[in-house]
């Protein structure tokens, strides 16, 4: 048996020494759990973005909408017929397929702040132009807050997600114009309730707005283009399946799959950001186990008799060995629990981040919510044992090598 | 002097203590050291450049950007409208203007296979030394310009290009090599992509950010886009301008935006930091919650070795108290232990991050290779030492207070 009451109040005795090198746990695992939390929320966002059973079309070799172009002729030469007699298509009781075509892009937005120099500064904005406005809704299972509505066909008018419209100020009814002087000047008819969406950051507006005004036409060889479609099919197994079908057709070549699978794409660049949170923690964590070890060793140090006198009644070298590990483990994971808690209390924060696929470009910001989970609890455990256990190993092998004679001398 | 030697016999007494205070300091001060790296580069970035400012042109609202490519003739050719605007802003020079338009080439006619893929920036050939941030100094004498206006092997004109190494590498291809690239991201008006008949005159600089990149001649690209009819014919993705100063730069912007209103014209660390915007936040998280968290855990971890020494050393202390030590020198002797201890483990740890990254010469794509700043041995240095005063400063106090009654009655 493990003298457990000894160790416990040898910890207590020594609480300043135990207070402290906790101290050092819980900075480190609380640090952890932040940058894990960070990258969980971005990668959640991703994962739960788009509904299963949607398909994207972009054109082919784009994996990311931001570089996708598909003459819209094209799609109506070619690709109509693809979801117009497909009836598995989801459609509505009076026919009107689930379908949205869209155009997508950064724009750069003038300032009305300028700068000392009187010259104008600048901002990038998303912007989508929709065909549909409802339907785009539909598709993509967005609603308009109450107290607005979709925009209309012969209107200038915008909707916008309620994160950006909240960084810019305006409310239903206000009128926004991107290019300081020049059209489009769109009155804000709606909100997509597009919290934790990554449409939060967007503004939708006509196709031919953004087609004509931030250069997604070619107005001298009078061509217009999609960047994306997306449909609604039943679920995901046949979405995959119609991309197979839709990635085959011998008169057009173009980039389809499932809505999720593009947005687990988007998440690329978080692995190089997940792997710096993860050496950062390793780094830190070694320094953390150097902490322990030094209070552990003092704490050999400091109770050589007293391992000694263990010895003598009976305390086998293995059950000293536990000791000390136990030891150095309880103040592991005292510090490493307070942390996992520190850490858990920046649950929800909202915060900004990038999704891209890795073509180059400015990638799509989103707004997420850093999100503490089981599974970054359960990683910040395996550190908080780990660094326990590396920590303590060397000193509590140190106490069990004590000759016992030697040490009650 | 003394009192230094009393130090280094005091932290040589418990070698083990001192090596995992020390190890602990240098893993920590190493993960700082490549946190401040990363921040200053940013830094460095977005900060503007006193002389030799280069402005970048872009379309004023598209992203990506592409505009008439007649608006950079204009302003770098003698005679255009805009060059004689510009003429009249002191340290405008029309010889320092470049243009840029991107292509997208692959060797690979199925368009699959990523490693036959490389960036190519078609420009001016003569302006990719003088005007390419980071290639300063490149082909100074003009022999590679002249190469890729007049490939030796092929005889074409125009159709050279200068590679990264790296690029080059995975390539498969060899300086001298004749061959034919798709441009995934050019299309003629019949709607099949552009094709472009290429041969490798030269290399770019090795670690260096254009080490993936190649450069080619804009009027090659020009001849070949006219010929499909391509709607990127005329058009080009960026413009450049170098100006001698601040001020410079912003009069020159300020003129060839008032007559293009298709274009804005800014110090490329303006362009850069709008890029740069979403990350802010995120490095206002590293800047104040990381980097001051790294400082406490080394401070703490200090604290805790010190304090340790302090409290073994009641006795010792007392005696020096008995032999006429005055309470500030007991600080003062404590402190110093704590300090030399954190500066050395500090500028080690500095010294070996400095030397592995530079050696390594880790890529990073666009910014080129990571590289610590010789600054950062300061840095080590200094982040070494704070921490370790500030954790060797509440021992330190302790140990001054040390009665040497209570010490020697309860030996008694």
């Amino acid at each position: 048996m493990i003298p457990l009451r000894y160790n416990y109040r040898n910890l207590l005795v020594r609480w300043r020494t135990t207070l402290l090198t906790a101290v050092g746990f819980l900075l480190v695992i609380g640090l952890l759990v932040i940058m894990l939390a960070f990258v969980r929320g971005l990668s959640t966002l991703a994962e739960n973005a788009g509904h299963p059973g949607n398909v994207i079309i972009l054109k082919d070799g784009a994996n990311d909408e931001m570089f996708s172009d598909i003459n819209i002729d094209d799609v109506h030469r070619t690709l109509f017929s693809l979801w117009s007699t497909d009836d598995l298509v989801q459609h509505d009781e009076d026919g009107s397929k689930w379908v949205s075509f869209e155009v997508y892009g950064n724009v750069t937005q003038e300032l009305q702040e300028h700068g000392p120099d009187g010259r104008a500064s600048y901002r990038i904005v998303q912007v989508r132009g929709i065909e549909e406005p409802a339907m785009a809704g539909k598709v993509h299972g967005l609603n308009i807050l109450p107290g607005g509505r979709w925009f209309s066909r012969s209107g200038i008018e915008c909707v916008m997600g309620k994160s950006l419209a909240h960084e810019l100020n305006l409310q239903v009814g206000d009128t926004f114009q991107p290019r300081t002087g020049l059209p489009p000047v769109w009155q804000l008819v709606g909100i997509l309730d597009s919290v934790g969406s990554p449409f939060d950051r967007e503004i939708w507006a006509k196709r031919e707005d953004i087609g004509k005004y931030f250069g997604k036409d070619n107005e001298e060889k009078k061509q217009s283009f999609y960047t994306t479609i997306v449909l609604r099919l039943p679920d995901y197994e046949t979405a995959s399946l119609a991309c197979k079908h839709y990635r085959d057709l011998p008169d057009i070549k173009v980039n389809a799959m499932p809505e999720k699978d593009y947005y687990i794409k988007l998440t690329e660049n978080l692995k190089t950001f997940q792997g710096s949170a993860i050496f950062i923690a390793m780094i830190m964590a070694v320094g953390g186990c150097f902490g322990l070890m030094n209070t552990m060793f003092a704490a050999v140090s400091q109770r050589i008799k007293d391992i000694g006198v263990l010895r003598i009644i009976g305390y086998s070298k293995l059950q000293i060995l536990l000791s000390f590990l136990l030891e150095s483990l309880l103040i592991a994971v005292l510090g490493g629990a307070l942390g996992i808690l520190a850490g858990m209390s920046f649950n929800g924060i909202e915060q900004q981040g990038q999704l891209s696929a890795g073509q180059g470009g400015p990638g799509k910001t989103v707004v997420f919510k850093m999100v503490v989970d089981s599974q970054v609890i359960r990683t910040a455990f395996v550190f908080t044992f780990a660094m326990g256990l590396l920590g303590g190993v060397v000193p509590a092998l140190t106490a069990m090598r004590l000759k016992p004679l030697d040490a009650v001398r | 002097m003394k009192l230094f030697k009393l130090i280094l016999k005091n932290l040589a007494r418990n070698k083990l203590r001192t090596s995992l205070t020390a190890l602990a300091i240098f893993s920590l001060v190493a993960i700082f050291t490549l946190i401040a790296t990363v921040i200053s580069f940013l830094n460095a970035q977005m900060t503007d450049q006193t002389k030799d400012v280069l402005s970048l042109i872009s379309d004023r609202y598209r992203i990506p950007s592409r505009f008439d490519q007649k608006y950079m003739d204009d302003i770098g050719k003698p005679g255009g409208f805009l060059n004689s605007q510009l003429h009249a802003v002191d340290g405008f020079h029309e010889d320092l203007t470049n243009l840029w338009q991107f292509i997208v080439l692959t060797l690979d006619p199925s368009m699959q296979d990523k490693d036959k893929f490389f960036f190519a920036i078609a420009t001016w050939p003569d302006k990719i030394g003088k005007m390419t941030d980071g290639l300063k100094g490149f082909d100074a004498d003009g022999k590679l310009a002249n190469l890729i206006r007049h490939p030796p092997v092929s005889g074409v004109d125009n159709i050279g290009i200068v590679i990264g190494p790296e690029r080059l590498k995975k390539l498969g291809k060899k300086v001298g090599d004749v061959f034919k690239a798709i441009a995934i991201s050019h299309k003629g008006a019949d709607g099949k992509q552009v094709e472009f008949e290429i041969e490798i005159v030269g290399l770019l600089p090795d670690e260096n950010r254009w080490a993936q990149v190649a450069f080619m001649d804009i009027e090659y690209v020009s001849r070949v886009l006219k010929a499909v009819n391509s709607d990127m014919d005329g058009q080009v993705n960026l413009g450049w301008i170098m100006t001698d100063s601040q001020e410079s730069a912003q009069a020159s912007g300020g003129v060839i935006e008032s007559y293009v209103t298709d274009v804005k014209c800014e110090p490329l660390s303006a362009a850069i930091g709008r890029f740069i915007g979403p990350f802010v936040k995120i490095l206002f998280w590293v800047k104040f919650v990381l980097v001051p968290a790294i400082f406490v855990i080394m401070t703490v971890i200090v604290a805790n070795a010190i304090s340790i020494t302090v409290r073994e050393r009641r006795m010792e202390i007392a005696v020096l108290k008995v032999l006429g030590f005055a309470p500030r020198q007991i600080m003062a002797l404590i402190l110093g232990e704590g300090i030399f201890l954190g500066a050395l483990a500090g500028e080690l740890s500095a010294l070996v991050v400095w030397g592995l990254m530079n050696n390594i010469k880790t890529q990073i794509p666009i910014f080129g290779q990571f590289k610590v700043p010789d600054e950062a041995l300061l840095w080590g240095f200094a982040a070494g030492a704070v921490t370790a005063f500030f954790g060797s400063l509440f021992p330190a106090f302790t140990a001054r207070k040390v009665k040497v009654v209570d010490v020697f009655s309860k030996v008694a």
